[in-house]
């Protein structure tokens, strides 16, 4: 639910872990930012990237999308005429753009390029500036174009960051406002080859985007993590006393987002006291990863306590950079989500037999992986021996085969 | 818990328990009470939220059969049934145990519970806890008494949102110079001197509580409290930059945020402190550094290559346990034992510690938090020559003295 770090971030991380691996690398950085506006639209900058796809699909290259609408790819020199033929293509989609029309055949306004290994102090310190225009967040806004075009588009598009005084705003609304039809329902299923997702559990979850939208619109209320950790702990009682009232939402086996500080709280003990006993041995409670860590000493005991009154226990929130701490079964819980993302890919962070290890000693049928929007996630989840799977891809998957079952029955009425 | 009189006011525990004990004198037959010494766990274990979570531990025993559970004033709980197999009554106890595991008290059997056959016991019982139910109205009487500053700077109503708000407002308006403390951390050589490592500043937070926000306890809540630490550590750079590091002889630590790694005040703390950067430890607390490992990767190798070192805080043999920190990479890791692993520590800690501390590199460790002296000889007999707790620095003071020279 944390705002996902910047591509800026990603690639200055991965310039510094380049440092022992610069040779045979170089890097192209593709200024779509000099194009005019009507060239600039989210799908030319999607067309854009998606030219570098079969390049990073074979992992000779990693591309950001940056902030500036610039694309950077880093790549293996091996793999230059693929990246030239991909440059080629590109000039050709933004031919008529006067960046393009303009320029004689020997001068290239659209790329710079970029010998790792000997450019690699200019590149790092290029990144560095980026990253340190992005976290001042009270740099003041440059005229005319440049970051400060930047952190003005961010802020329209993401909302401005939320202050001690919003959250206190917010927290009061929520006391009233009906969150009912912010609740959400997604399905962790299992998923082998091409086989129909089973569902194993389901989570409930309050909506944040919904509720960004319906009550503060123009805020990011992810942009600081410990004000958004806070939230979560009022989102907590809510989500509590909804369940208790209204079981409705309450079939099979289903998971809830808590704070450890919530398990040891009142409102935790009256939700246990009003919960049919049986139920308890159904529900999952999801907590953060950053929570558990935060105070070791109250998780121990709410996880003794909750384990103890028939709860199960998942620990959300890790990837690539926690994935390699958290050991499932050390921490005594049953299941561990890592959430996708394409840095997955990216061996530079962990190698994929590192990862595969991490994934086969946490047991594969313990271990989710989440935010799979799309089939690229699962079939790389699945080539690393995953067998759990959440996300707005299995949720389409699941309504097609229901679409499925409902025509059948229908043509079974007919016969 | 506890009983309410007609007239509305509630009868304590250690009444009812009393009443309850003399009431059955005459069917004493079939009955046994367990007393379990809850009030002799260590302080961090020994909360309300705790306490009343242990006490549903006996649910299935208070539901099902005929028990009652006193849990007294001082933290104590005592169980009193009829007819109830003691292998019912160990499972209940079982369950305590399981949630106060760690804490040197359920190690043993005898200091966890006393047991009585009420049939063979009662005049035993009665008076023990006569003597129980005194010990805990003095203790109630005494907590509220002790250490009347301690508790005062620090309580407070919670901080909230909104005070946390002004709270910020009004720091941005504060020089806080003067609430800046300093603690040494040392080392100690081969030869059984201690010598400066570098001496830790930070800010006095009952203090700078007292000053900005009296009557509100900025540390209640441990988010809105983080989100603070990242306004104060502006404030400190700024106060530190101006005044300190003019005359900065010796080495010294200060405890930022990643976030502030990468701001305005700490490029022209960076830029004030010039070569000097090598005489600097900048300490990072886990729970920053876990939840943005990436940051943290990318704050360590831009601190590190300036000149600058760099410590994990808030280490503990519970968290060593959990995982290894040692990818981390930094110069220091600090480490709170915790007295109950200095005196009374099993044989079975002791070698769990010895392999951690090898596995971190003895060099890169420092025991933090010390109470004593006889905690420096356990950290050194574990390999561990780095050391901070409140009495270091006079332990630098004596040293100068005893060789003729001022301290450091």
């Amino acid at each position: 639910m944390n705002a996902p770090p910047s591509q800026e971030s990603l690639l200055l991380d991965y310039i510094h872990r380049l440092d022992k691996h610069k040779a045979g690398r170089a890097a192209v950085l593709v200024h779509l930012s000099r194009l005019k506006p009507y060239n600039r639209r989210e799908h030319h900058l999607r067309a854009a990237a998606s030219t570098f796809d079969p390049l990073v699909k074979n992992l000779q290259g990693q591309l950001f999308m940056l902030e500036s609408s610039d694309l950077m790819l880093i790549f293996k020199k091996d793999a230059k005429d693929a990246v030239d033929t991909a440059v080629v293509k590109l000039k050709f989609m933004f031919g008529d753009d006067p960046l393009l029309e303009n320029t004689p055949k020997d001068q290239d306004k659209l790329c710079s390029w970029y010998n790792v290994e000997s450019h690699y102090d200019q590149l790092l310190g290029m990144v560095q500036e980026w990253v340190a225009a992005q976290t001042d967040k009270n740099a003041p806004v440059k005229a005319g174009g440049g970051t400060g075009r930047n952190t003005l588009l961010t802020r329209q598009q993401s909302g401005e960051p939320m202050t001690p005084r919003h959250l206190g705003r917010l927290e009061n609304a929520l006391m009233r406002a009906d969150l009912t039809n912010m609740v959400r329902r997604q399905f962790i299923c299992s998923l082998v080859g091409e086989s129909i997702p089973q569902e194993v559990f389901s989570e409930l979850f309050i909506a944040i985007h919904d509720l960004q939208q319906t009550l503060m619109p123009n805020i990011n209320l992810g942009s600081n993590q410990w004000l958004f950790q806070h939230l979560t702990s009022s989102l907590d009682k809510r989500i509590l006393s909804m369940l208790s009232k209204n079981d409705r939402n309450m079939t099979g086996e289903i998971s809830i987002n808590l704070n450890v500080a919530t398990l040891l709280s009142q409102d935790f003990l009256k939700f246990d006291d009003l919960i049919m006993a049986s139920m308890r041995g159904s529900m999952i409670l999801e907590l953060h990863w950053v929570d558990i860590i935060s105070d070791l000493n109250s998780f121990v005991f709410a996880r003794d306590f909750v384990k103890e009154r028939g709860y199960r226990i998942c620990i959300d929130g890790l990837d690539e950079y926690t994935l390699p701490y958290a050991d499932r079964k050390k921490m005594g819980v049953d299941f561990a989500k890592i959430r996708w993302s394409p840095a997955l890919l990216n061996e530079e962070t962990m190698t994929i037999d590192e990862l595969k290890a991490c994934i086969q000693s946490m047991g594969e049928a313990r271990l989710v992986l989440c935010h799979c929007d799309d089939r690229g996630a699962i079939e790389f989840g699945q080539a690393v021996g995953v067998q759990l799977f959440q996300g707005r891809h299995i949720e389409n998957l699941l309504a097609e085969e229901n679409r499925r079952r409902n025509m059948r029955r229908r043509k079974g009425f007919r016969r | 818990m506890n009983d309410t009189l007609p007239n509305g006011t509630e009868l304590s525990p250690e009444k009812t328990l009393l009443d309850h004990i003399r009431r059955f004198d005459r069917t004493r037959k079939g009955r046994s009470a367990v007393h379990l010494h809850l009030s002799q766990l260590k302080d961090h274990f020994r909360q309300p939220h705790h306490l009343r979570i242990a006490q549903r531990a006996f649910d299935f025993l208070i539901n099902g059969t005929e028990s009652r559970l006193y849990p007294l004033n001082n933290g104590d709980f005592v169980l009193i049934s009829k007819d109830v197999p003691v292998g019912d009554m160990d499972a209940a106890l079982s369950k305590v145990r399981v949630l106060f595991n760690g804490d040197p008290l359920i190690d043993d059997d005898e200091t966890f519970a006393t047991w009585y056959d009420l049939g063979t016991q009662y005049n035993e019982f009665l008076q023990d806890m006569e003597t129980v139910v005194e010990a805990s109205q003095k203790s109630a009487a005494k907590q509220t008494q002790l250490h009347p500053s301690a508790v005062k700077s620090m309580a407070g109503r919670p901080l909230t949102p909104e005070s946390l708000d002004r709270a910020i407002a009004v720091l941005r308006n504060t020089d806080i110079f003067d609430l800046i403390k300093h603690q040494a951390a040392i080392r100690i050589g081969a030869g059984g001197d201690a010598k400066l490592l570098f001496r830790e500043h930070f800010v006095s937070i009952g203090a700078l509580q007292t000053r900005i926000t009296p009557g509100t306890a900025l540390v209640a809540d441990q988010w809105l409290f983080q989100y603070f630490t990242e306004e104060l550590d502006k404030r400190m750079l700024v106060a530190m930059g101006q005044r300190e590091l003019s005359s900065m002889k010796h080495p010294i630590s200060i405890n930022l945020n990643l976030a502030t790694v990468f701001s305005r005040e700490f490029e022209a703390f960076n830029n004030a402190v010039g070569p000097d950067a090598r005489k600097i430890v900048i300490e990072f607390q886990t729970r920053d550094v876990f939840s943005a490992l990436s940051r943290y990767a990318m704050a360590r190798k831009l601190l590190q290559n300036k000149g600058y070192k760099v410590l994990i805080d808030g280490l503990n043999p519970l968290s060593l346990q959990f995982f290894d920190p040692g990818r981390l990479e930094p110069d220091y890791f600090k480490v709170y034992w915790g007295e109950e692993y200095v005196t009374g520590a099993s044989q079975k800690r002791i070698d769990e510690m010895h392999a951690m501390v090898a596995k971190l590199g003895a060099s890169n460790v420092l025991m933090a938090r010390l109470d004593s002296e006889d905690a420096i000889k356990f950290g050194l007999t574990l390999g561990i020559t780095q050391f901070q707790g409140h009495f270091t620095d006079d332990l630098l003071r004596a040293m100068a003295a005893k060789m003729g020279r001022k301290a450091p």
